[in-house]
């Protein structure tokens, strides 16, 4: 009889002073370790999704997928009977619900580099025209207008444009919150403004409870 | 056996127990934040920006932590808008950005271990669960960031995510659906400059839902012809005459006031008999029972509870003027009284889980007393648990304190041209001089956080 009552008292005690040791460790915050690491030195660094932002892994899935679309489409024979025409990749349009013109920004690049690897087309590069370009994104800004396309494409030189926006469907449901992103590629022909190539890719993001 | 089993290890334990809960015993969150509000009361916003700088361990406002979890996050939103009042729109909205996404994470990481944490410890042991009000205003406060600076794309971006949010408010939460007007208002100015009026329409009649907004007349009038959208509350507005033609060349001028600043939570101590009738609706009858016979033996006589002072009374009327022209300010929220409404909502719950420390804190110092066989080194040992949890427990006094206490629009067409815009509010005076031209549009923010 003696030699039990410790263990409804103590017990309990016992682990529940434990338990405080380990609540307290987790949640007084005062031992977080942080170093720089390289993508190379960890394995799965650059697969794990950090947050519902688009990252390189989201985006290179999405233009490589419009890409192969695009390589194997009527517009891009096209292109091989007009002795090289000249093509120019506008900025993409961000309709989202994500801060992501950065990496928008960085697909530009990506889209001409893959235009100048297939060969047949002279793309030419807005970076030098950075006031047609602020025309351009203050247009994007401000509601697109059609008629501008052939206008651009003279001052540029091109033929063709490629360009692309980004649309979420963005839902919070309890404690899940899932972004699904649809990237359009379009190739438009700067004369007519015909729409001459269009794909959708898509990727979903979310944050969910284990 | 069993005795023998436990009694070594469990004096070891107990000490180590209270040293670790007199080692994280500490300041409230409202304590450590103090000085900053008091650099704010007296009119420095560069200090307060200093003091959480300090606070997030970095050397300036350029810089964010590598780490922004736990109450930095709250370090983060409180700085963000002591920038935006420094005109720092850019530091401004970043801050707000990652702050967004870290409440967000912290929304879906509460889990069970913070909850009896919350219970065994203290209410700030659990990571920070932003109010409805809360969350609205950081999209609110960054549209305001990214229209000031006539980033579009940006304040688009915002008005989504704010949109987002109302959505779950309203489906979770009815009665805070309305914390959202000013960002509604915004949001539809956004979407309406980005030439997308149904959009636009759409988030005016939201606006309108809560706040009674003069100057959506004109525009939504002129929307209408461009979009089928239409509500019983636009078409009322549209039915009261409002001209829907302006001048072909005319700019617009759009001014955001925010002044005063919300209540701060601060720690209190309140008799344990009012606290149990405050929290009688939501203390279980066990607990109820327990606290009695405790009061009753002189064993509880206060709580340490966080309480939100009343909002300051706000004499202010900001004043716009535009050209030396005296324009109205339209639609002032009240941010405070938002603050008011969702501490009111929580008080209760509050209150019982302070009962219910305060009750555990006993019956472990008296556990500790019996476990190690009473006499002197039980009563020690007894006490000493008690002391630990006591210094653990810390009022949850965290909120964001630097949120401006109203804000106000006001709206006006203008010529193109240079026009000089003055505004004056709590003693602070902007002037700034806007060239516009025909048919664009500008934002002039005036924060002032006293």
């Amino acid at each position: 009889m003696t030699s039990k009552a410790p263990c409804f008292t103590q017990r309990p005690f016992a682990l529940l002073a434990l338990f405080a040791c380990a609540v307290l460790s987790g949640t007084s915050g005062c031992a977080h370790h942080t170093r720089a690491v390289r993508g190379d030195d960890e394995p799965g660094l650059d697969y794990a999704a950090m947050s519902t932002g688009l990252d390189r892994r989201d985006l290179q899935r999405m233009l490589n997928e419009n890409m192969e679309r695009m390589r194997t489409s009527a517009v891009v024979q096209r292109w091989s009977s007009e002795n090289r025409p000249a093509v120019s990749v506008l900025p993409m349009k961000n309709e989202t619900s994500e801060h992501i013109d950065g990496p928008l920004q960085a697909l530009i690049s990506d889209v001409e580099t893959k235009l100048i690897e297939w060969g047949g087309v002279r793309v030419i590069s807005l970076e030098n025209q950075q006031d047609l370009l602020n025309q351009i994104r203050r247009q994007y800004s401000e509601g697109f207008d059609q008629t501008q396309i052939a206008h651009w494409g003279k001052q540029i030189g091109a033929r063709y444009f490629v360009t692309g926006k980004v649309y979420t469907t963005d839902e919070r449901v309890g404690a899940q919150r899932r972004v699904q992103y649809y990237m359009f590629m379009q190739v438009i022909d700067v004369e007519t403004g015909e729409i001459l190539f269009q794909n959708k890719s898509a990727v979903t993001k979310a944050i969910v409870r284990d | 056996m069993t005795s023998q089993r436990y009694g070594f290890g469990l004096e070891y334990v107990v000490c180590v127990v209270c040293s670790v809960l007199l080692s994280v015993g500490c300041a409230s969150y409202s304590d450590k934040v103090r000085s900053a509000r008091t650099a704010l009361d007296a009119g420095h916003p560069r200090a307060a920006v200093h003091i959480f700088n300090e606070r997030l361990g970095v050397e300036s406002e350029k810089e964010l932590p590598n780490d922004v979890r736990g109450d930095k996050v709250l370090y983060v939103l409180e700085r963000s808008v002591a920038l935006q009042s420094l005109s720092e729109y850019q530091l401004s909205s970043r801050d707000l950005e990652v702050a967004d996404k870290q409440v967000e994470v912290l929304d879906f990481t509460h889990g069970t271990l913070d909850d009896i944490s919350k219970f065994m410890f203290s209410d700030d042991s659990g990571p920070y669960q932003a109010p409805a009000y809360e969350k609205l205003m950081i999209n609110t406060l960054n549209m305001i960031n990214y229209l000031v600076r006539g980033d579009l794309n940006g304040a688009r971006v915002e008005a989504r995510r704010l949109a987002v949010m109302q959505q779950f408010i309203t489906e979770r939460d009815p009665k805070h659906a309305g914390v959202g007007s000013t960002g509604s208002y915004l949001a539809g100015f956004t979407f309406e400059k980005s030439k997308q009026p149904n959009e636009a329409l759409r988030f005016y009649d939201e606006a309108l839902q809560f706040t009674e907004y003069g100057s959506l007349a004109e525009p939504v009038a002129r929307l209408s012809q461009l979009d089928d959208f239409k509500s019983p509350r636009l078409k009322a507005l549209i039915a009261s005459g409002a001209s829907a033609q302006v001048p072909a060349d005319s700019a617009e001028l759009l001014i955001i006031i925010g002044y005063g600043r919300v209540p701060a939570k601060v720690a209190e101590r309140i008799p344990i008999g009012l606290a149990l009738t405050l929290a009688s609706g939501d203390l279980s009858p066990y607990n109820r029972g327990q606290a009695n016979r405790l009061a009753a033996q002189g064993l509880v006589t206060w709580i340490n509870f966080p309480m939100l002072p009343k909002p300051r009374p706000i004499m202010n009327v900001p004043s716009v003027l535009i050209d030396q022209q005296s324009i109205p300010v339209d639609g002032v929220v009240a941010v405070d009284n938002l603050a008011v409404d969702a501490w009111r909502e929580t008080k209760g719950k509050m209150i019982a889980s302070c009962i219910t420390r305060v009750i555990t804190r006993v019956l472990a110092g008296e556990v500790t007393k019996r476990a190690t066989g009473g006499g002197t080194l039980g009563f020690l040992a007894g006490l000493g648990a008690q002391v630990a949890m006591t210094a653990a427990d810390t009022p949850d006094t965290r909120s964001w304190s630097t949120l401006p206490a109203r804000l106000a629009v006001a709206r006006v067409r203008v010529p193109p041209g240079q026009h000089v815009v003055d505004l004056v509010v709590a003693g602070e005076r902007k002037r700034e001089t806007v060239t516009l031209a025909p048919g664009s549009w500008g934002v002039v923010n005036l924060t002032v956080l006293r």
